[in-house]
């Protein structure tokens, strides 16, 4: 989160009408924003849309930005409300169950060869798409997009308390998955 | 390693491929325009003076549309400016200003509107535009005291809470109606019609089954319902893929 500072003044001139600015805003921001939709979506398509969308949306409200707070969590808290509204416009699609089914099935084929108790990065990561979309995104947030408990219930607008309880019951149901595998691989060996 | 020291290692090692298209930022930065607030507001203006040579006098109550309050009826505008005519969008824009603001204000905004159009409507142009260089001191008087009025609910239209709210967002009705009048535009009468009617139907299964992250509950439908939402979906897929929604391929 180094040279917040920067975006805060590139977001004050990108306000006044600087377009240069807004894109180097945009240049600065990116790559954490697409990265945390891309593993909370899936599919990069649909996260560039999402991405260009929520950009698009922060520069039509610069004007009435806060600049005591990070604009990092600002624009992290758009993003989050258009993946939101995504997902509620694709669920006619089940697009969700499908992606879930898929990524099991991956996970299943994974682990032909592997050293129990070593999962992949890959496989771990699995993991965290067939937890439910609640618990998915604090762990997206505070794992990958690194951000404190604390900046989470504010970007998403939830209490701490909740934000705690979610990372403990994801990595307490990604404990379980993996304890499954290893038991159902551990029967494979046996039987075998 | 402890769980959480290996999500983020594996995050840290996973993610360093995954960025965006180059191409992302010309399409963003060529939606974008620069300067302070103007986008909607020189919008709204102009849809408003184009409105002016349409109004119809004391049609303001008691339509479908909000719209209709400044055009008299969808029906009415298409036949003034052409089918090309934007009325779809205005409507979502008045809907959006009617969830933002409160009734009182939105009745004070949609009078202020309609002085606006009336005035442009005498000293417009042909497409209703108002030069105000060429308004004698008084008319520019009138139209800057008009132009005020507009300003708090143009003001209160870009407020943004410190957290984005989702009524920040195009709702979800608007998000369909944007659909449904690109649908106008892409399939003969009879299949919008059909389109329309399925999308209702998805719409009253997804005010059941669907809870406010995008998460389907088939718990929350009776077998028969269940049943029906399949064959729907199958029906209205084909329609989604032509508008484009959901085509993203999966990694």
């Amino acid at each position: 989160m180094n040279g917040s500072r920067e975006l805060e003044r590139l977001a004050a001139m990108a306000a006044d009408g600087d377009k240069q600015a807004y894109g180097e805003l945009y240049e600065r921001t990116v790559a954490d924003m697409y990265r945390a939709v891309y593993y909370l979506i899936g599919n990069r398509v649909d996260a560039e849309d999402i991405v260009q969308d929520s950009y698009i949306q922060l520069h039509r409200s610069l004007h009435a930005y806060d600049p005591a707070r990070p604009l990092r969590h600002w624009l992290m808290g758009v993003v989050m409300q258009h993946v939101r509204a995504y997902r509620r416009r694709r669920w006619m699609q089940f697009r969700f169950a499908g992606r879930s089914e898929r990524l099991h099935d991956r996970l299943e084929e994974d682990f032909s060869g592997l050293v129990i108790d070593q999962m992949t990065n890959r496989m771990l990561l699995q993991g965290v798409g067939r937890l439910s979309f609640k618990l998915q995104q604090v762990i997206v947030l505070h794992y990958l997009s690194e951000y404190t408990q604390e900046e989470i219930a504010g970007i998403l607008d939830i209490p701490l308390g909740t934000v705690k309880s979610r990372i403990h019951a994801g990595l307490s149901k990604l404990r379980e998955q993996r304890q499954h595998t290893i038991n159902g691989k551990a029967g494979e060996l046996h039987e075998a | 390693m402890k769980l959480e020291d290996r999500l983020r290692q594996a995050y840290r090692e996973e993610s360093i491929e995954v960025t965006p298209s180059p191409e992302m930022k010309d399409r963003l930065m060529s939606q974008i325009k620069g300067g302070r607030q103007m986008k909607g507001k020189k919008w709204m203006v102009v849809t408003v003076l184009a409105a002016a040579l349409i109004v119809p006098t004391g049609a303001y109550a008691g339509y479908t549309y909000l719209a209709d309050a400044i055009y008299g009826s969808k029906q009415q505008a298409e036949a003034m400016w052409g089918a090309g005519m934007d009325y779809e969008r205005l409507e979502a824009k008045l809907q959006s200003i009617k969830h933002e603001v409160s009734e009182e204000e939105y009745e004070s905004f949609v009078a202020v509107l309609k002085r606006f159009s009336e005035f442009a409507a005498e000293h417009g142009n042909a497409d209703g535009t108002v030069d105000p260089e060429s308004l004698s001191k008084e008319e520019q008087l009138v139209y800057e005291d008009l132009a005020r009025q507009m300003e708090p609910v143009f003001a209160k239209m870009a407020e943004v809470k410190t957290t984005p709210s989702e009524s920040q967002l195009m709702s979800t009705d608007t998000y369909w109606l944007d659909k449904i009048n690109e649908a106008e535009r892409l399939y003969p009468i009879e299949e919008v019609k059909t389109f329309k009617a399925l999308l209702t139907q998805m719409r009253a299964y997804e005010a059941i089954s669907v809870d406010k992250y995008g998460n389907f509950d088939a718990e929350r439908l009776t077998a028969e319902q269940q049943a029906d939402l399949k064959e729907l979906r199958e029906q209205i897929a084909p329609y989604l893929e032509r508008l484009r929604i959901g085509q993203g391929e999966s990694d």
